[in-house]
């Protein structure tokens, strides 16, 4: 087959772009076929997500692509005032990949191996980031034993550039309860670290 | 310990690996299909079906339609509603109207497989803007007007090659009882689009003339063709009737398959027949027809060749068509039907080629 992009099936008429992701939501009710323009913008964001949260990338692949399958049935809820849809996605996808405890968890087995960065770049890195290294192990199962709820939010915000704000759009929940979900779970996460380091 | 634990578990995120191209295609060509899959609310040719769903990246409206007068002498401003006498349904049976069948005497089209046919109409359809909820429980409301276009279409004679759609929007009009929304003036469909070619189509979904050339002459027989398959639709009466505008709406049907299809439609239940039909260029023929959500669908012929002229939508039912009885909701002229050797120059290069869902199969068109 011939490799061009997708856009270019219209040949001269390409249509502009909505300026937000709502605009978009908003005609892809009207034009199904709309919702595509979603997937371009967002896909590679929720890839990264999901394969820095699962184990094997093909899983990582079907959690993305269910991702945007179930944003689009539910495209009719999304509330339109929210510019942004990458809380939306993140949410769905945060729910999808808890039905993939186990990959998760191999994930967070394997990041508690991997060997610290090579050295080549010690003398740039912080110190926070060689702490951060030699509690690699620690850190991981520390991650592990949190609620799912809890672990959603933490890496959500840590893992991807969502603020507070976002991150309470992502799981439906008030950004007041994102605070305190926040803040529960770094005590756990401090105790478990003096406990096992 | 005096950093932050969520600082601490920002610094060991792990890289994510590149995603592979072929499982971002896939999974694109999976949204597109779910896209590209819903219930028509009127019926969607195959040729529309299929436009819409390649058209994703550049917004060809697949909306559902149905067609409303477009030729002159019934030229409204966007503001006015179209409304036409009630029709008055036939009391011939359908099998007696249909029994005069065609023996045309006009001179045949008979296009090589190297050829094209290019059929060119106006059309005029409903568009549906669905009713939104917000999470906030905000309501935006349901909208509808009726898109009118000038089309062209070129489509290989054997189905063997990609064809194209040349479409220019012309200026919406209110669908009675509807204010035209903001988005009607923004459609972004106008242009040029490419139709590939899908790879093994059942054979009973094929259009192509090459193909429709070797279905039966006879009405049973085409009967039994329009009943073949899983064709989707409510009922297989439906789908038989939707099966039949496909092959008619904007192709060319050898004279014998046309005399046999135009029998055979009659035979459907619930299809009857209407004299003095209109089509959107004024041109008066016999409306073969069914009513579907209140709305009398009409497929107008020419009495004597039995060609297609064009498609009517007339609201009979106005409590299960939310619009005023006798209100034209849908009309559409095929203005020429011609034979050309090659594809204009306008039409867009092939690209990486998509997967559409036929006969709940997903293939991959080129």
């Amino acid at each position: 087959m011939v490799t061009l992009p997708l856009t270019h099936m219209a040949g001269t008429h390409t249509p502009p772009s909505p300026s937000d992701d709502a605009a978009l939501i908003e005609e892809s009710l009207a034009d199904p076929d709309r919702f595509a323009g979603l997937f371009d913008r967002h896909a590679d964001e929720i890839y990264r997500y999901a394969a820095r949260r699962l184990d094997d990338v093909t899983t990582a692949e079907d959690v993305t692509a269910e991702t945007f399958l179930v944003a689009f049935r539910k495209r009719k809820r999304y509330d339109l005032s929210k510019a942004d849809a990458r809380p939306w996605l993140y949410g769905i996808a945060s729910n999808l990949i808890s039905g993939h405890r186990r990959s998760e968890v191999r994930r967070l087995k394997a990041l508690a191996r991997q060997a610290p960065e090579p050295p080549a770049g010690f003398e740039e890195r912080s110190a926070e980031r060689v702490t951060a290294d030699r509690l690699r192990p620690a850190l991981a199962a520390a991650l592990t034993g949190l609620r799912s709820a809890e672990r959603d939010l933490l890496l959500l915000v840590a893992w991807t550039d969502l603020t507070y704000e976002k991150a309470a759009q992502a799981l439906g929940v008030p950004v007041g309860t994102v605070r305190s979900r926040l803040s529960r779970t770094r005590t756990k996460i401090r105790r478990f670290l003096e406990s096992h380091v | 310990m005096n950093n932050d634990e969520i600082q601490l578990v920002a610094d060991i995120r792990p890289d994510a690996p590149p995603y592979d191209r072929e499982a971002r295609n896939a999974a694109k060509r999976r949204l597109v299909a779910a896209a590209g899959t819903r219930e028509p609310r009127w019926r969607r040719s195959y040729t529309l079906a299929l436009a819409g769903a390649l058209a994703v990246a550049v917004g060809t409206t697949a909306v559902v339609t149905a067609q409303a007068p477009g030729g002159e002498t019934n030229r409204q401003d966007g503001g006015t509603q179209a409304v036409v006498a009630l029709p008055e349904i036939s009391h011939m049976s359908a099998h007696e109207v249909l029994g005069r069948a065609a023996h045309a005497a006009r001179d045949e089209l008979d296009p090589r497989d190297d050829q094209f046919v290019k059929v060119e109409s106006q059309t005029m359809y409903g568009a549906f803007g669905e009713l939104v909820t917000n999470d906030k429980g905000e309501t935006s409301p349901e909208t509808r007007y009726l898109y009118r276009t000038k089309r062209a279409i070129w489509q290989s004679a054997n189905g063997e090659k990609a064809g194209v759609l040349k479409v220019e929007n012309l200026e919406p009009r209110v669908y009675p009882g509807w204010p035209i929304p903001q988005s009607a003036y923004k459609r972004r469909d106008d242009g040029w689009t490419r139709l590939p070619i899908c790879e093994k189509p059942p054979a009973y979904l094929r259009n192509d003339y090459a193909s429709l050339k070797k279905l039966p002459t006879d009405a049973d027989g085409m009967r039994a063709h329009l009943y073949t398959g899983d064709r989707g639709g409510d009922s297989k009466d439906e789908a038989a009737w939707a099966a039949a505008g496909d092959m008619l709406r904007e192709n060319y049907v050898p004279a014998a398959q046309r005399a046999a299809l135009f029998k055979a439609i009659g035979t459907i239940p619930g299809v009857d027949v209407m004299e003095n039909a209109e089509d959107a260029a004024g041109r008066k023929g016999i409306g073969v027809g069914r009513v579907s959500a209140g709305v009398r669908e009409d497929l107008i012929f020419d009495p004597t060749t039995y060609e297609l002229l064009g498609e009517r939508g007339v609201v009979v039912d106005e409590k299960e068509a939310k619009s005023p009885a006798g209100s034209l909701v849908a009309s559409t002229a095929q203005l020429s039907v011609s034979v050309a050797d090659s594809l204009p120059e306008e039409t867009p290069e092939a690209s990486d080629g998509v997967s559409v869902v036929l006969d709940g199969k997903e293939v991959s068109c080129n």
